[in-house]
């Protein structure tokens, strides 16, 4: 049985954000893909930093100031990569507040380990549902060997900070995640295959087995707040609890609810959920 | 196998300088992906000149220029009109442009009006309305002297109107500016009611932010069209033989986007109609310049199909042309009786016209409204009437056209060359300065005559001749003796003159010399009786020279100012024909004419001339296409929006650009008889635009053969030689076809390709094919299907081309002999590649054998050089089975052939550079797969090809160079397509054939094209 992270209700979209560069070096944000497209749901728009900076010295700081306190349960970088050939790793943080921070990640080390292009997802817990007044930093640094400079161009499609619902475990590990294809394949007089080549998109299910009824619908953070969210409302994201980023990037779906969870009474206090994640917007 | 396929979409002008519009010293250089920075690091300070670019000529639009740069005299941007020749002055300094200058100035004719001054870094707006012909200039958001473009008050200058250029003099060395009219920070300034310039959006099947190094660099695509529907493009063309009388026409498709979220939402407040569209294709991952251009397109309309989406619908880049021929209308003077009426409009050499009365005080007929137009036969009642007594040339200022000299006793009607373009050759002279006389003539020109006090020519602000009547002609030559030696003009050639002179009394002539020196006929060619300007163009049949003179028998005194004269090439070609009416007269651009590529080799191979009048106006495109049936062709707009041409041939003999078979053709394949309904056995040309009823000539001519022209509506008809096959027999005798052709050989030509082309029956075939999604195959080996030539050689074989049917019907299959029994002979070719570890396949079409007695056919493919590696094949040409070689070896069936691969790896080892492929006829005796060298035989061998991979893909046809295989949205009409399917074997055809492509309708996603062709 895995635990999963299910993200949802972001606070930050109607902030305001701004860029800073910390340390040595310089970072600056390309004018053409602005600081804004953080903002935008769709995570194609992305956030262009050209940087030049050292390991741990330098730093990309973006700053949300929020319209109003929100709930952070998670934090989340969902698609950000890397471009140039020579990319180091980068580190992440997330913090509230500088001085004295309610939430703060530390510095999160975020190997590359996906195929040049194919956009990565970093998310960070807060430690519960956690109340932020109007401030979130979130924090990039490459993170070059000592002494070496990195210099590139560093995408991050969406910063998204919301509710959670944690599971430690109990979600079945038969969880799908599929790629729905809409194409249509045709085959030629002589049996050959073709297909109308059109937008092919990942689809997860997830099946929580017998979480509590809190869990299920009791609590502001639940399954059936979570079903508000379904059809046109906001983007949710689906994370499984590991410590491999590699299963985030795999298993993960930033997307929206195609429908809202089936929520099954099992029991006691217990209900079954099926959710079913669909991504893009 | 490559990522998934994206559709992208730019919506919106380009707007960028090209580099031939440059002011001197000036560089452009890319910004946001386009040509928009203007810099000047040499040349000096102050430079004059502007740089420009074609814009706009209608609509509501708005732009913001970058002042990147403001160094010593600064810079001028702002507008020139379109036909305005760029002037050697600074921008707003003629009458015909209008600039913001960055010290602090606007500037229109020269006079300067104070605003606020801009520094490097500001940003200037400009706003123009093109319906009221507003223009605004502002700065940093703030238009200047209260100008309010959305209220349409206040404009710093009104009359800004017709087709305008965005212009920029860099007047102070240093300076710098950049057009920034894109997407949204523009919006966010664009006052309300207008649309700005430049790409207004971006859109794609999928959303993507480009790579820093991609063109445009860091710009965000956004994925918002729908994907339940595959977009589709039209391409087609109709030819005269079908759709006799029809108009040109131009669908193309349209596209929905989602906008759930409104993004979209603010194209509801633009003018998107006409809005340039490109659309391109390619795979995720690329760089944006990697994709292909699938089609351009222009925006018909933009719908709300509900609030969550929009229809983008697509017209044909053409339908810019959908607009009448930009006739001039007769201003109020001299043309008193026609004012505001449309001048007539004159293309090609053709007769005859009735010229409408402009003025009938001075019996004036214009018969062109540009002034570059040549008279050169006038006829009243049909009767043909002398120059210079019977008329001459006009004197208007807004037309050329005759003058009658004597009243029109009848039907008066004129033989007119149009439109012509000026040639090198010219000549200038200004008598009105004085330093360009020496003593008492003009430099270089002499005299005809003795001078005394009642009869000479003077200096008095220009060439005055002064005439008592009673003295000799008063004759100004150019050079010495006997009507000098310049100016010579060639024989065959086509001149015009401009002369301009003051008339006090009698009258200016022009002369030749002698009759037979001009196609008027006559030593007089021109009179001029009035002041003004006098304009006139003559055909020269024999080598000539010009002298003006003062009839003596008149008496008078003139001035002549200026005497111009030019050597002019007459717009009567497809190229020019084309410049004329979709550039010079239309909405396009020239580089929206494919002029160097189809319509330079239509051009090229029928060199027709075509003729063309109109006292009301026509629709361009209309014209365009009446053109186009007049040599049984067509035009189109192709994927990048260029304007192309075609003809129908027979495409039997044609190079194919793209092979369909049983492997990549979908569902059925159609086959409908071409019925050509428009066809006729007759073709008529040189049409008479202004047939006489006999009651309009006179006895004289009624007797004569030409009555019979004058009342003809065409003076050519022509018939093909040669029989229609039994489907056409119904168009011998049928109403001729009519062209707007104006040479007798033209129309005789176009009768016999008709006779040609319809011998035998003629079928569309239907059909959908699909191009594999992989990268299209190249073919390495060269001369494919050409065994005898280089850089094939023949070791101990001998080879005939073209001797037997090839897979696709046509005789270009060949021969190798091995008569040797000493070797094994074979035909070879080697190529070089890269010394690393590619697979190459080799693939050969043989032709299938019967009887039990054929030798082993084989292929041999190695490479050498290195640690050397190879592969073969040796088939039973009887039974396709493969007697060696089946680890890297195939056969396939191709219905009278087989084609038999083979495949071989490179194994990286250090020069393993040479690939070579060797033919074997005769590898061993019947049925063994043992090498041989006494085995003697030969073969019939078509469609060699070697590529990289282990396959091989469809046969590309290869000549001097290696060759790619066309990906299927590359498809455009008059391509050539082969078809080779068992249904085209039941429709009686032996193996397959070429057809015409004439119609192109593809999805953009997929990559299926649904076609019809011709053949």
């Amino acid at each position: 049985m895995a635990g999963a992270y299910f993200v949802f209700k972001d606070v930050v979209k109607d902030s305001v954000p701004s860029f800073a560069h910390v340390g040595t070096g310089s970072s600056t944000v390309v004018a053409t893909l602005p600081q804004a497209n953080l903002l935008d749901r769709r995570v194609a728009k992305v956030c262009r930093v050209n940087y030049s900076g050292y390991n741990t010295t330098s730093e990309m700081r973006h700053t949300f100031t929020l319209a109003s306190s929100g709930t952070v349960a998670a934090v989340a970088f969902v698609g950000w990569n890397a471009l140039g050939l020579t990319r180091p790793p980068f580190q992440f943080r997330v913090r509230d507040s500088i001085a004295s921070p309610t939430i703060d990640t530390g510095w999160v080390t975020e190997s590359w380990d996906a195929a040049a292009s194919q956009a990565m997802t970093v998310l960070f817990l807060a430690g519960g549902n956690n109340t932020i007044a109007s401030t979130l930093i979130c924090s990039v640094r490459p993170h070059t060997a000592a002494g070496v400079p990195g210099t590139g161009t560093l995408d991050i499609g969406r910063v998204f900070a919301g509710s959670a619902i944690i599971l430690p475990n109990g979600v079945k590990e038969d969880w799908q995640v599929t790629v729905a294809d809409s194409s249509r394949v045709l085959r030629s007089r002589g049996q050959n295959l073709y297909a109308e080549n059109l937008p092919r998109y990942r689809v997860g299910n997830y099946r929580a087995q017998a979480v509590d009824q809190y869990v299920a619908h009791n609590d502001p953070v639940s399954f059936l707040a979570m079903g508000y969210e379904a059809g046109v409302s906001g983007e949710v994201l689906v994370v499984p609890r590991t410590s491999y980023y590699g299963y985030v990037q795999q298993l993960g779906i930033y997307g929206r609810l195609a429908k809202a969870p089936t929520i099954q009474h099992v029991g006691g206090g217990y209900y079954d959920v099926d959710a079913t994640v669909e991504e893009g917007l | 196998m490559p990522g998934q396929r994206i559709l992208a979409i730019d919506i919106g002008d380009s707007v960028e300088f090209p580099s031939t519009m440059l002011q001197a010293n000036a560089v452009r250089s890319l910004a946001a992906g386009f040509y928009r920075t203007i810099t000047r690091t040499t040349g000096g300070n102050p430079q004059s000149g502007y740089s420009r670019l074609n814009w706009r000529d209608t609509g509501r639009v708005y732009l913001r220029w970058r002042v990147t740069t403001v160094a010593g005299n600064g810079i001028m941007l702002g507008v020139v009109k379109t036909s305005e020749a760029t002037a050697a002055t600074y921008l707003g300094n003629t009458a015909a442009s209008w600039s913001y200058w960055t010290l602090g100035q606007v500037i229109h004719g020269g006079a300067l009006t104070a605003v606020t001054a801009s520094v490097s870094g500001d940003y200037v707006e400009m706003a123009w309305d093109g319906q009221t012909g507003s223009l605004w200039f502002g700065r940093n958001g703030v238009w200047f002297n209260s100008g309010d473009p959305a209220n349409g008050l206040n404009p710093t200058y009104s009359g800004v109107t017709g087709a305008l250029d965005l212009a920029v003099t860099i007047y102070g060395q240093g300076s710098a500016v950049t057009l920034m009219p894109d997407e949204a920070d523009c919006r966010a300034t664009c006052p309300a009611g207008f649309t700005p310039a430049g790409i207004l959006a971006r859109v794609a099947s999928k959303g993507f932010a480009t790579d820093p190094a991609d063109n445009p660099p860091s710009v965000y695509y956004d994925g918002c069209i729908a994907s339940d529907g595959d977009p589709e493009y039209t391409r087609e063309v109709t030819c005269v033989v079908w759709d006799r009388g029809q108009g040109a026409r131009g669908p193309l498709g349209d596209i929905e986007l989602i906008n759930i979220d409104g993004a979209l939402d603010f194209w509801a407040n633009y003018d998107l109609a006409r809005m340039p569209v490109r659309l391109r294709i390619g795979y995720e991952g690329q760089l944006l310049t990697a994709f292909a251009d699938a089609a351009a397109a222009l925006i018909d309309r933009a719908e709300d199909i509900n609030d969550e989406r929009l229809r983008l619908v697509l017209a044909d880049p053409g339908a810019r042309n959908n607009v009448p021929l930009a006739v001039s209308m007769f201003s109020a003077t001299p043309n008193t009786a026609l004012v505001n009426t449309p001048a007539p409009y004159v293309l090609g050499n053709i007769k005859w016209t009735s010229p409408p009365q402009s003025d009938p005080a001075n019996l004036e007929y214009p018969v062109h409204d540009g002034v570059n137009a040549g008279v050169y036969e006038v006829r009243d009642q049909g009767v043909v009437i002398t120059p210079s007594t019977g008329w001459s040339f006009g004197v208007r200022t807004d037309a050329a056209g005759i003058r009658r000299l004597t009243n029109p006793a009848g039907r008066n009607v004129v033989a007119v060359r149009g439109a012509a373009t000026l040639g090198l050759f010219a000549q200038n002279w200004d008598f009105t300065v004085a330093g360009g006389w020496s003593g008492d003539n003009p430099t270089g020109w002499s005299l005809g005559f003795t001078e005394d006090a009642n009869n000479k020519i003077t200096f008095n602000g220009g060439a005055q001749f002064l005439c008592n009547g009673a003295g000799p002609v008063v004759i100004m030559e150019r050079g010495t003796g006997a009507w000098g030696s310049n100016p010579t003009l060639g024989m065959g050639k086509y001149y015009w003159c401009e002369i301009v002179a003051t008339i006090v009394g009698g009258q200016l002539e022009v002369q030749t010399q002698g009759p037979g020196a001009t196609d008027l006929n006559q030593t007089t060619i021109a009179v001029m009786k009035s002041s003004g300007t006098l304009r006139f163009g003559l055909s020269c049949l024999a080598t000539t020279s010009l002298r003006l003179a003062i009839n003596k028998a008149a008496g008078g005194n003139l001035t002549v100012q200026t005497f111009k004269l030019w050597e002019v090439a007459l717009i009567e070609r497809l190229p020019a024909v084309l410049t004329e009416l979709c550039v010079t007269r239309g909405r396009l651009f020239a580089k929206d004419l494919d002029l160097a590529g189809t319509i330079a080799s239509v051009d090229a191979a029928f060199p027709a001339k075509f003729g063309f009048y109109a006292d009301q106006s026509a629709v361009i495109n209309d014209l365009v296409k009446a053109i186009c049936d007049s040599i049984v062709g067509w035009y189109w707009h192709d994927r990048k929006g260029q304007l192309r041409v075609g003809r129908l041939l027979d495409p039997a003999n044609q190079q194919a650009i793209a092979f369909f078979d049983e492997t990549n053709i979908i569902g059925p394949l159609q086959r409908m008889r071409d019925r050509a309904p428009g066809l006729s056995d007759n073709v008529a040309g040189r049409r008479n635009w202004s047939p006489h009823g006999a009651g309009e000539l006179a006895g004289s001519v009624l007797t004569t053969s030409t009555a019979g022209d004058l009342q003809a509506n065409y003076l050519t008809t022509k018939t093909g030689v040669g029989a229609f096959a039994a489907s056409y027999v119904a168009a011998v005798g049928r109403k001729a076809l009519e062209t707007l052709l104006t040479v007798d050989a033209d129309v005789q030509s176009i009768a016999t390709l008709l006779k040609v082309l319809f011998a035998k029956d003629r079928f569309f075939y239907v059909f959908t094919g699909v191009m594999d999604d992989t990268p299209p195959a190249t073919n390495l080996l060269l001369r494919s299907q050409a065994f005898q030539q280089s850089p094939w050689l023949a070791s101990s074989v001998a080879i005939t081309d073209n001797v037997a049917l090839s897979p696709l019907g046509q005789y270009t299959a060949a021969t190798i002999s091995d008569s040797t029994t000493l070797v094994m002979g074979s035909a070879y070719q080697t190529m070089t590649v890269p010394a690393d570890t590619t697979a190459y396949t080799a693939s050969i079409y043989v032709a299938k054998t019967a009887g039990g007695t054929s030798t082993t056919f084989g292929i041999t493919l190695g490479i050498s050089g290195g640690t050397a590696v190879s592969a073969t094949a040796r088939v039973d040409t009887d039974t396709g089975a493969l007697l060696t070689g089946a680890a890297s070896a195939k056969v396939q069936d191709a219905d009278t052939y087989w084609r038999v691969l083979v495949s071989v790896t490179n194994n990286g080892t250090a020069n393993n550079t040479t690939l070579r492929l060797d033919v074997i006829p005769a590898a061993a005796g019947h049925g063994s797969g043992v090498d041989a060298a006494s085995a003697k035989g030969t073969a019939t061998v078509w469609g060699g090809q070697v590529e990289t991979g282990l396959n091989a893909s469809p046969y590309i046809w290869t000549t001097t160079a290696a060759a790619m295989a066309p990906r299927s949205y590359t498809l455009e009409p008059s391509d050539v397509v082969s078809v080779a399917t068992n249904l085209t074997k039941r429709f009686g055809l032996a193996t397959g054939r070429n057809l015409l492509l004439i119609s192109a309708k593809g999805r953009f996603l997929s990559n299926q094209v649904d076609m019809i062709a011709w053949g």
